[in-house]
């Protein structure tokens, strides 16, 4: 039977506190230095489109895609050993409606020398530039990570470890991390026709490496490869593959599809942030390629940004893309007839096709950021998305249409 | 006799030439103001108070650390800068402490200017990031010069800085910056 994600989150919380307990002790009773942090971002967006966006926008306007608390506990054991502690009170990921705490980081640290770092707990893997910062809106300029390319960044919360090294130049670093580790997390699909989202309970197991080059400024150059493996919770599994009951003068209906137990996929990762003159200019690339299952075909996603600042604005203009690369599967399965009398309704149908992880959009985002203090900025941003043939990033069959988003949120950290 | 009272006032550069009559021309007594003279007056007086409450002027800064770092080697700038964004923690084989000044103090600018060539905000904003990512806390933060020199003195490894003209006994100079 499935662990719930309370007793995960327990027996994480626990693990680490009877390590921290042992290190403590281990120490000889020598103090611990503890420094308590937070950060938080109150975001608004409303969108001009009544079909729900990115799980919560439309347009009676939302508080609850881009706000969120975090408390951060780090702690130094002694000169090699530390552990630190993430909790963020924010929308519920197994639902779409609530909020509720999440340990996003708890994990021991050790660092024997400057050039190694172990880490074991709950960690976030890095592919993406600020995907383990994501949540604390302080420590970038857009006022919401393109989508496009961050939507697969939540999937990287593992229970597992991490090993780092790390080569110095005298201009910049290079650091080499392989990590590994598994989650149980609950991936969202939309039924069209029966007009509800719905969460598939899986246990996923990941791994991945990961090479980032930094310099004592912004410049940074990230490129990296994830292998994951999927295993879904229920019974019957994944749904692989679609079959089509030919019904005669070109007609044809869903037949019964077949199952796998498992899925596997590989994710890669490049990504540049580079200063050019007074500009600002980052951009990222993904590559999302499962193995056989028609439900999720493969697909690209990139995004540019280029931001300057001036004074305390930063104004920034970004263009993000995804794209799936094949959509065939998607378009028969929307051309099923449907058949009552083999089970198969025009909901099933609409269902089954709205399921399938299909994006082909594009958006522009004009915004900027005031800067108050390090610890605090304000951000606005006009968004417009062009959905081409189908995004599941919308809960209903918008197609070939425009989506303007107006975004404002405020993010501090203490 | 009635006495003229007549105000003029003038802008720009000071000339005859560019003078224009303000009060409509009333006339009880003559008096010329300058307006770019007051200026220049206001603007030097400024100045005064400006200056005299800004620190004095520094010597430079010190890099000072606690006396057991005797075997440390060549400190430079780039290892300080390692130090201080939390990616080196040993040198030479010791475990180094750094600790800073409160964000915004003078000599905490000039040393994070000096050795990282970043804003003090930019340096806030850097660890804002490090620590999001789970890479570790900033450096302990102390109030004055005072605080700074008694951490040194009671913390093995520990690293700071202080102005020249500041320098006590009891820490071991690593290294000065201009």
């Amino acid at each position: 039977m499935r662990a719930t994600s309370t007793t995960i989150l327990m027996k994480t919380v626990q693990t680490a506190v009877s390590a921290c307990l042992a290190l403590v002790l281990a120490t000889g009773g020598h103090a611990a230095e503890y420094a308590i942090s937070g950060f938080g971002s109150l975001g608004g967006a409303i969108t001009d489109e009544s079909t729900i966006y990115q799980r919560y926008m439309d347009d009676s306007g939302t508080l609850m895609r881009d706000s969120l608390l975090g408390v951060q506990l780090d702690a130094k054991f002694n000169d090699q050993w530390g552990a630190a502690a993430q909790v963020l009170i924010a929308p519920r990921t197994d639902e779409d409606t609530g909020v509720d705490p999440q340990c996003k980081w708890t994990f021991l640290s050790y660092r024997p020398a400057n050039d190694w770092l172990f880490r074991l707990g709950r960690l976030s893997l890095g592919g993406l530039l600020n995907q383990q910062n994501m949540d604390v809106g302080v420590s970038y300029d857009l006022a919401r990570l393109p989508n496009e390319v961050y939507l697969l960044s939540s999937a990287y919360d593992f229970d597992g470890m991490s090993i780092a090294r790390t080569w110095n130049a005298n201009a910049y670093e290079i650091t080499l991390e392989g990590s590994f580790g598994v989650q149980d997390r609950d991936f969202r699909g939309y039924k069209n026709g029966s007009e509800a989202a719905i969460y598939y309970s899986t246990e996923v197991t990941g791994g991945g490496l990961v090479a980032t080059i930094s310099d004592f400024d912004r410049t940074m150059v990230r490129i990296g490869w994830h292998l994951t493996e999927i295993d879904p919770d229920n019974a019957n599994g994944f749904l692989s593959k679609y079959n089509f009951v030919p019904l005669g003068d070109g007609r044809y209906t869903l037949g019964a599809p077949d199952y796998t137990s498992r899925v596997r996929v590989n994710t890669f990762f490049l990504g540049a942030r580079v200063p050019l003159g007074e500009f600002l200019v980052s951009g990222e690339c993904t590559a999302v390629r499962p193995a056989d299952v028609d439900p999720a075909p493969p697909n690209i996603s990139a995004y540019i940004s280029v931001a300057r600042k001036l004074g305390n604005w930063t104004p920034y203009l970004t263009h993000a893309r995804i794209w799936t690369s094949e959509m065939d599967t998607w378009r028969r399965v929307r051309g099923a007839s449907p058949v009552p009398l083999f089970g198969v309704t025009e909901v099933d149908i609409d269902d089954g096709a709205s399921t399938m992880a299909i994006f082909e959009q594009n958006s522009s985002m004009l915004g900027f950021t005031y800067t108050f203090t390090p610890k605090q900025k304000l951000k606005a941003e006009v968004m417009r998305t062009h959905i081409g043939e189908r995004s599941a990033m919308f809960d209903g069959n918008l197609a070939h249409e425009d989506v303007m988003v107006y975004s404002l949120s405020y993010s501090f950290a203490f | 006799m009635e006495q003229e009272r007549q105000v003029f006032v003038t802008f720009g550069w000071p000339s005859w030439g560019r003078r224009y009559v303000w009060g409509g021309g009333a006339v009880v007594r003559r008096c010329w103001i300058h307006l770019w003279y007051m200026l220049a007056g206001a603007g030097f007086l400024v100045g005064i108070v400006v200056v005299g409450l800004s620190p004095p002027a520094s010597a430079g800064v010190v890099v000072i650390g606690h006396e057991s770092l005797t075997s440390l080697g060549s400190l430079d700038k780039n290892i300080l800068g390692r130090i201080y964004t939390g990616r080196t923690v040993q040198v030479a084989g010791k475990a180094v402490q750094p600790v800073n000044l409160a964000t915004g103090d003078a000599i905490r600018v000039v040393f994070i200017r000096e050795t990282l060539r970043q804003s003090d905000d930019d340096y806030v904003a850097y660890w804002i990031v490090r620590r999001a990512i789970g890479k570790g806390a900033p450096p302990p933060e102390v109030n004055n010069i005072r605080e700074m020199v008694e951490f040194i003195r009671s913390t093995p490894g520990a690293i700071g800085y202080l102005d020249a003209s500041q320098i006590v006994p009891g820490v071991k100079v690593l290294l000065t910056l201009p």
